[in-house]
């Protein structure tokens, strides 16, 4: 993952966060998240969603670089009205979509990084390619909260400054069903940590090794 | 100026002017084959087998001229050696352009890619060497995140220091490539080809004669034969699985079994290959 988004997801969940919501808070929250093996599960995003239903708003500044000719990072999540910066790490140009409902947009060829950041505000999932490098794919979460953050590769994560009542959710690239997400109740200041176990497919990506058959990637 | 200056020429000012932020092309791939009738005979008893361990070398740029539009173009070095016939034996030099013209946004965008390409071909037996050149006009699409098909169609231009040697021929192909997962590839193709070939026989061999365009005696294999040049058409089918090692190594395996066939006269080739490849 990005330093710099990790920075400001790490920025905004321990100090932004905590500052403004710290007369509600029902405090810190680590979320395990593991698959139907049991193994730890990275880049899954889980969120907490008030159950008052209002979430404050903490639109927080995204960022998905491009470099190795890879998004990085793969998965991120923003809160619904935020702003994401594409920058080219490459010496190459790319050229970034999205089909996806929740965003379309396209960067066409560029270097370095655009003028504008995108702008997100519809809830949902939008998926990232590269209309030059097919390979590259990358997914962004919009959700309607400012409490998310992705697993690592121990698959956790950590909730800052949660609401006293909140529900969890979480999402994956890999769950099988993704429109019935995963959820669980928080009622109060009670067990520090949370497990999600997913059932997740098999991960699929289009390959990027050379082969000897041709597939128009030239 | 020969053709092959022409684009020898042509490529040098493609490499000039490619994109200044195109991505550059270093592939290099080794093979070892095995072909159960090198002398495309049609009589078991003149039938000759053999071994080849090839290299090749690419190396160019790749860059978009628009949003759309792909322009590619490699320096190509070939060499080929045989474990028994060495005539074969064959060292090729050649320059590719392409242009890939993708229809729409996406890895399931359909493309046509039209490429041309050119160079010399140097063989122990002198008499195979010659210029090569070819052009090719590909129509693609992936149908699935797993699965692509491409149509193509090709004209080649093979040349010896003798008639014999000289061939041309047009070609139509379908490919399909089926992903089973993110490391292992399964392709099949057809192809349907029509031009000259070179059929070795061993002599007298009056059908063949009839047929012939030209012909000349050869020890290529060890004994007189006599190599007939004749018009044929050859139907081909190929099966391959692709294995990814790491993200720029790959190793493939290829089965290609060929059928050709000229008024009564008909032979088979199978031939097996496992390469190596590299891009970086």
């Amino acid at each position: 993952m990005s330093c710099d988004f990790r920075f400001i997801q790490l920025f905004r969940n321990l100090i932004v966060v905590p500052l403004l919501v710290a007369t509600a808070s029902a405090g810190d929250l680590t979320v395990a998240v593991k698959d139907q093996n049991g193994k730890p599960v990275q880049d899954a995003v889980v969120y907490a969603l008030p159950v008052s239903g209002k979430a404050p708003s903490r639109k927080a500044g995204g960022e998905v670089v491009q470099r190795n000719k890879q998004f990085v990072p793969y998965v991120s999540a923003v809160q619904a009205g935020s702003l994401v910066q594409f920058p080219n790490k490459d010496t190459v140009k790319h050229h970034v979509y999205s089909f996806s409902p929740a965003k379309k947009f396209e960067l066409p060829l560029y270097a370095g990084t655009p003028a504008e950041p995108v702008l997100f505000d519809t809830l949902g999932l939008v998926t990232l390619g590269c209309n030059i490098h097919d390979w590259m794919i990358a997914y962004i979460l919009v959700v309607p909260t400012p409490w998310f953050a992705v697993t690592d590769a121990n698959g956790e994560a950590q909730l800052r400054g949660l609401p006293a009542a909140c529900d969890l959710e979480v999402w994956q690239p890999r769950l099988k069903n993704s429109s019935d997400l995963p959820r669980q109740r928080l009622v109060g200041k009670g067990n520090p940590s949370v497990s999600f176990q997913l059932d997740l497919k098999p991960d699929f990506r289009l390959r990027r090794s050379p082969t000897g058959t041709g597939d128009g990637y030239r | 100026m020969s053709r092959l200056g022409v684009l020898l020429w042509s490529l040098l000012l493609l490499l000039g002017a490619s994109p200044a932020q195109g991505d550059w092309i270093r592939d290099l791939r080794g093979d070892v084959s095995y072909e159960d009738n090198l002398s495309n005979s049609n009589r078991a008893a003149d039938e000759r087998d053999d071994f080849s361990f090839a290299g090749h070398a690419s190396f160019g740029r790749f860059g978009e001229l628009t949003d759309d539009l792909r322009l590619t173009v490699t320096a190509d070095l070939d060499a080929r050696a045989f474990a028994r016939y060495d005539d074969f034996n064959s060292l090729t030099i050649s320059s590719t352009a392409a242009l890939r013209y993708r229809f729409g946004l996406g890895a399931m965008a359909p493309f046509v890619r039209i490429e041309a390409s050119g160079g010399y071909a140097a063989f122990q037996q002198s008499l195979q060497s010659g210029g090569r050149f070819r052009t090719e006009i590909t129509f693609g699409k992936r149908l699935t995140e797993r699965f692509a098909l491409d149509a193509s169609y090709s004209y080649d231009e093979i040349g010896g220091e003798i008639r014999v040697f000289d061939r041309f021929s047009h070609a139509f192909a379908l490919n399909a490539s089926l992903d089973l997962t993110e490391r292992t590839r399964l392709s099949a193709g057809y192809e349907l080809r029509s031009g000259e070939v070179v059929s070795y026989a061993v002599p007298p061999r009056p059908d063949i004669v009839a047929l012939a365009n030209d012909r000349r005696t050869v020890n290529t294999f060890g004994s007189p034969y006599v190599a007939y040049n004749f018009d044929a058409t050859t139907n081909s089918l190929s099966l391959g699985v692709s294995q990814a090692l790491t993200q720029s190594l790959s190793l493939d395996a290829r089965y290609e079994w060929h059928y050709t066939t000229r008024s009564h006269l008909s032979y088979t080739n199978n031939v097996l290959r496992l390469s190596i490849h590299t891009a970086f």
